[in-house]
């Protein structure tokens, strides 16, 4: 099916919509197609991280190619490389789509956007260098996040602009999770480097700030921005009008004011006030995700997301089902987390919700988006049936055995006298399947930038005709 | 939600509560903690570490050894496990920047390491090759955290005594620890939280001479 042919559900003013793409072309193609290159270094490194993690005597001579660095530099480069970009662009668009208004200044967003790449290039290569902060999460050295949170003003304020210039006075529930994304990383971000990197508070306060402002990333800025596009999606696809303001307005608030307490688990050297209500928070994160599922449910009205023939739609289902997954899993942690705490379980359940729920919903964007901007079709639907089903796979792959691997662990630890190393090499086992997954996420990740490159190349290169569908359609599906 | 201003100002009122609760409480509620002497023994706890074992938490840092290895004692199993007389409270890791908890343990806890073993050449030996000292280990080599040099006309006294199998391996040469793992190592010796605090006091009274002073470096577990 013609993605750019179908119908628009929710009324734009009239005649701005290409006057809206026109003016968020250049910053949001420049978004995407930089945050993919990024999904892919980050993929790389997490095969060689998986790869090491059952070959311990690989690649074993330099310090970089540490699996700890390794692991961060990946991680960090999904969340600041892959992630924000992602969302970046999503938000630009979005609010300029449905306020009605072209993207105000998209030069300064444009140029703030190849200042954040240079910053997480010398944030990643700081890592691999031995330069990683040490906080879970935020791993870049402190030298990297000026340039950092400057270039992410720059590309914010642009989008805040936009939303006070908007025409369409009725706002959306997509709007409402992006500028609460939009504020959340970088209040996050501040925090960590004000109160970790440059002025360290002492002791386990440390700890505390960053379980906050993990939480927060996790589940404000990621959770909020899959939300947003699986809400915008959605009802547009599927012509329907969303169920529930109503409902949309008690899952966003709820998931502002809780999601920010769920970081905590028990048997943290923390005051046990604190523990029990990060502990009574992600319980509660039940209520926002049964008001979200119901809502989009409802609105969905009985037409297939999940297994959808449109495939913007699939990823959005796929998304859906995934951050319902997680969320829930996330939300029931507290009764058994004494048992799968520090295990591969823990390890599943973010794989889930990074790769499953939220890069799902960010690729349905990108498929949906990227057409409006270039003004020209995906030059082939294949890849892209192929890249959901990889994705997918691969997302399964690296999820399933490591909650397996998990499972084991628990087992094995029930008994205090059992040998820890042995426990280790029996999860380690099932550990090994994972690395079938990162390569198929990674062939995955290579088919779209492939078939975005080819797209972008028969828009904007004048040997169009290059750019055929049939020869390398399956290139990257090695 | 139309208004712009209210819904901002929502969403700041609404991230404040957590950040609030997560960020400023602890900081008022634990941000004048004090080292304290230790009851039984006179001792000043935590105290400071030495400037070797600071370096060798920089090392730690650096590789992001946190990303297998937890320094979290919780109450009950893991104390079954003898990995802590104890479970660690606030108190100690007053001297850390950054605290290391971790949040996954493909390795041991190390929050006791350093009462646990207490044999400088067996930790270098396990930071060298691993299975050389615990018997198919998942944990990678630091290899490079070591020198090969070819043994002159006498081996050099800071060289690693190798196990036979391993010296023989490398017949010619020997392997000398860099500055950065002699440094890593005096900070795992480093890692004990075993002193009986008010909040965590030990689970049984314990004998006089297993409440040594961390400078005796008695081990807690075996």
């Amino acid at each position: 099916m013609s993605l750019s042919t179908q119908t628009e559900s929710r009324a734009n003013a009239p005649a701005a919509s290409a006057e809206v793409d026109a003016s968020c072309r250049a910053p949001v193609l420049f978004l995407f197609t930089s945050a993919l290159l990024w999904l892919v270094a980050s993929g790389s490194l997490g095969l060689i991280a998986s790869l090491k993690m059952h070959q311990p005597l690989l690649l074993v001579r330099g310090a970089e190619l540490t699996y700890g660095r390794i692991l961060a530099a990946s991680s960090n480069a999904f969340l600041f490389g892959f992630a924000a970009q992602a969302i970046l662009g999503v938000t630009l668009w979005m609010l300029a789509r449905l306020g009605g208004t072209p993207l105000v200044r998209p030069i300064v967003a444009l140029l703030g956007a190849i200042i954040w790449n240079l910053a997480v290039t010398v944030g990643v290569g700081g890592i691999l260098a031995g330069d990683s902060s040490g906080y879970e999460g935020f791993e870049f050295p402190s030298y990297a996040v000026p340039a950092l949170l400057t270039a992410y003003t720059a590309i914010a304020l642009c989008a805040v602009a936009t939303y006070l210039q908007r025409r369409e006075r009725d706002s959306y529930v997509s709007q409402w999770y992006l500028l609460a994304g939009l504020f959340a990383l970088p209040w996050a971000y501040l925090t960590v480097h004000s109160l970790l990197l440059i002025n360290p508070v002492r002791g386990v306060a440390q700890a505390a700030i960053n379980a906050w402002a993990g939480a927060v990333l996790r589940e404000i800025w990621l959770g909020g921005a899959a939300l947003a596009v699986i809400f915008y999606l959605v009802p547009k696809l599927l012509n329907r009008p969303l169920y529930s303001r109503g409902y949309a307005q008690i899952g966003f608030w709820m998931l502002l004011v809780l999601g920010g307490w769920t970081g905590l688990h028990s048997g943290a050297p923390l005051p046990l006030w604190m523990v029990r209500m990060s502990s009574f928070a992600s319980l509660l994160m039940i209520f926002p995700l049964f008001v979200v599922a119901w809502n989009l449910h409802v609105t969905a009205g009985g037409q297939r997301v999940f297994g959808a023939d449109c495939r913007v739609l699939a990823f959005a289902g796929s998304g859906l089902v995934f951050y319902l997954l997680a969320t829930l899993v996330m939300a029931i942690n507290p009764l058994i987390s004494e048992a799968v705490q520090f295990t591969y379980y823990s390890a599943a359940v973010k794989h889930i919700a990074f790769y499953g729920a939220f890069s799902m919903a960010m690729f349905a964007a990108i498929y949906h988006i990227v057409p409006r901007l270039a003004d020209a079709d995906w030059p082939c639907a294949n890849p892209m049936k192929w890249h959901h089903k990889l994705a997918v796979a691969g997302v399964m792959l690296v999820a399933l055995p490591l909650a397996f691997a998990g499972w084991q662990q628990w087992m094995g630890l029930l008994d205090p006298s059992a040998d820890f190393n042995q426990i280790s090499r029996t999860a380690m086992r099932a550990y090994r399947i994972t690395t079938i997954g990162e390569i198929l996420w990674l062939a995955s990740s290579l088919l779209l930038v492939v078939n975005l490159v080819k797209l972008l190349a028969s828009r904007f290169c004048p040997c169009a005709a290059l750019a055929s569908c049939t020869a390398e359609s399956n290139g990257g599906a090695r | 939600m139309n208004h712009a201003p209210l819904l901002l100002f929502g969403i700041f009122a609404a991230l404040s509560t957590s950040w609030f609760g997560l960020v400023v409480w602890p900081q008022l509620q634990l941000g004048q903690l004090q080292p304290v002497e230790i009851e039984e023994t006179g001792q000043i706890y935590p105290s400071a570490r030495s400037g070797l074992a600071q370096q060798g938490a920089d090392v730690y840092r650096a590789n992001n050894c946190a990303a297998c290895h937890t320094q979290q004692v919780r109450p009950g199993a893991d104390i079954a496990r003898g990995w802590g007389a104890r479970r660690t409270v606030a108190q100690d890791y007053l001297f850390d920047t950054p605290v290391m908890l971790g949040s996954s343990r493909i390795g041991p806890d190390l929050a006791n390491i350093g009462a646990r073993q207490i044999d400088d050449n067996w930790h270098l030996l396990h930071l060298y090759k691993p299975r050389l000292v615990v018997e198919n280990s998942v944990m990678p080599s630091y290899r490079f955290l070591f020198t090969k040099r070819a043994i002159g006309a006498k081996p050099s006294l800071d060289a690693l005594k190798l196990p036979d199998v391993e010296a023989k391996r490398i017949e010619g040469y020997e392997m000398v620890p860099k500055a950065d793992a002699l440094a890593l190592v005096a900070y795992l010796r480093s890692l004990r939280s075993d002193a009986p605090l008010f909040e965590a006091p030990l689970p049984t009274k314990p004998k006089p001479a297993t409440l040594s002073a961390p400078s005796t470096n008695s081990p807690a577990k075996k």
